[in-house]
């Protein structure tokens, strides 16, 4: 069953690309693209017979922007950065209790493309990223007569190799994008003080391809004269 | 392994070109479903544990053009659980959920059996929850003692787009599979009410009630189910 229908792709695809391509990608082509996700809620409780009165709210934002130009028709230097603002709040309104929490990091990410188009509206890359955040943590819990705030910082370095697909409108210029994430490698690096370091280093590989592939929009542009 | 094999075939599929033609007539309708149901016994020494559950869905719609169709989705879902050995009983359906749709079904036929879809879709849809928690505490009697027991009802309202293959198997009748899916916006509203027990049974309850409102704005494209159901057309 498996062997007929990647048979039957790999046909397709062999007849795909058969065709001839006309590639838009050329030197000097811009991109952008980007993608946001956020989250968001408040809450209400309420206890009886042990009395007792809250409330909460939470949010997360994490937008990610990426600038790049085409060096060649398949290769395109760019840079990314990656933004994340959480903050959280409760209140316990019965021991006037309060607590706050914000975690903010951004992240700035040289990248390279390199491209390979299919035909007018699929094309295939492989990205490759490496840079550096900063993440910023902050914590308060404060009630009658108390006030404990920490705060925390720290570096990450990274570095990320993914594949991805595009599909792209081409009279607009338009694109839909996401990492296909069938193969991808990151590092991380965290220095956190001078004599503890901590590393990981994630590697995906195969076709147990994760649940989930961020789609972002982008839009390539051919400078028409200069 | 399969799921890659659908969505690289979805993929290739679509960069095959628009050849084909379509395949529909405006004003043909279509009635489609799919069942799933499952049932589960399992004991240890002297507990025994026995869970039902069952999904359903049902859709129907109406051809507006030859490659578009509207219509609505029902769907329903059930898990019931019976745990023996607990005090207090722990409640019987571990979950239930309703859901309706208005969905627009966009059509791409790829040679003659086969036709790729997209539907986006807005859905309203409610959920019941039941969550146990058991002690940390010796059983008593031979019963093991529950810490608490809360109950979640869940009220959502999200955008959804989803999208797969049709194959027409035989002239009325179609085999759906649906690859992937997003829900890039939804909106949602729950009441939990949990019911906390003192450490021995029978010591009264301290009832707590949370309401929460939330929504999230996510734009990842979940490959990771295939759901299968069949299709008539009339």
């Amino acid at each position: 069953m498996i062997k007929h229908t990647l048979l039957w792709g790999l046909l397709l695809l062999v007849s795909t690309l058969a065709l001839p391509v006309h590639a838009q990608l050329t030197k000097g082509t811009r991109y952008w693209g980007g993608t946001v996700s956020s989250q968001g809620g408040i809450s209400k409780s309420k206890g009886e017979i042990n009395t007792y009165e809250g409330k909460g709210s939470f949010l997360s934002i994490q937008p990610e922007l990426q600038f790049g130009r085409f060096r060649n028709a398949s290769t395109m230097l760019g840079v990314g950065v990656r933004y994340s603002f959480r903050p959280e709040g409760s209140e316990d309104l019965t021991s006037k209790t309060q607590y706050r929490y914000l975690n903010q990091s951004i992240a700035l990410l040289p990248y390279f493309r390199k491209y390979r188009t299919l035909n007018d509206r699929w094309w295939l890359f492989l990205h490759t990223e490496l840079g550096t955040g900063y993440r910023w943590e902050f914590t308060r819990a404060s009630g009658v007569g108390y006030s404990n705030s920490r705060e925390a910082k720290s570096w990450q370095h990274e570095l990320g190799i993914k594949p991805g697909i595009v599909y792209h409108f081409p009279k607009k210029g338009w694109a839909i994008e996401g990492y296909a994430n069938i193969l991808s490698l990151s590092a991380f690096y965290t220095p956190k003080s001078p004599d503890q370091h901590r590393f990981s280093f994630t590697t995906n590989a195969g076709t147990a391809v994760p649940r989930y592939i961020t789609l972002r929009i982008a839009r390539y542009s051919t400078p028409t004269s200069n | 392994m399969k799921k890659t094999i659908y969505l690289f075939l979805l993929g290739v599929a679509l960069l095959a070109g628009n050849h084909a033609q379509a395949q529909y007539q405006v004003g043909q309708h279509f009635i489609s479903g799919n069942v799933d149901l499952g049932a589960n016994r399992y004991g240890e020494n002297s507990t025994i544990h026995n869970n039902y559950n069952h999904s359903l869905g049902l859709a129907i719609g109406k051809f507006t053009r030859e490659n578009r169709a509207v219509g609505w989705s029902l769907q329903n879902s059930v898990r019931m659980n019976k745990f023996e050995n607990y005090v207090p009983a722990i409640r019987k359906v571990g979950s239930m959920g309703f859901g309706l749709d208005r969905f627009v079904e966009f059509y791409l036929p790829v040679g003659e059996k086969f036709t790729l879809f997209a539907r986006p879709s807005l859905g309203v849809s409610y959920q019941l929850q039941n969550f146990f928690t058991v002690a940390n505490s010796p059983k008593i009697g031979g019963n093991w003692v529950l810490a608490n027991q809360s109950q979640r009802h869940s009220y959502f309202l999200s955008v959804n787009l989803s999208g797969g293959v049709l194959w027409q198997f035989a002239e009325k009748w179609a085999l759906q599979g649906s690859v992937a899916g997003i829900t890039p916006l939804s909106m949602m509203f729950s009441r939990r009410v949990e019911e906390e027990y003192g450490l021995a049974p029978n010591t009264q309850k301290n009832t707590y009630t949370q309401n929460q409102l939330s929504y999230t704005l996510q734009p990842d494209l979940n490959t990771g189910y295939v759901g299968l159901g069949f299709r008539y057309f009339y």
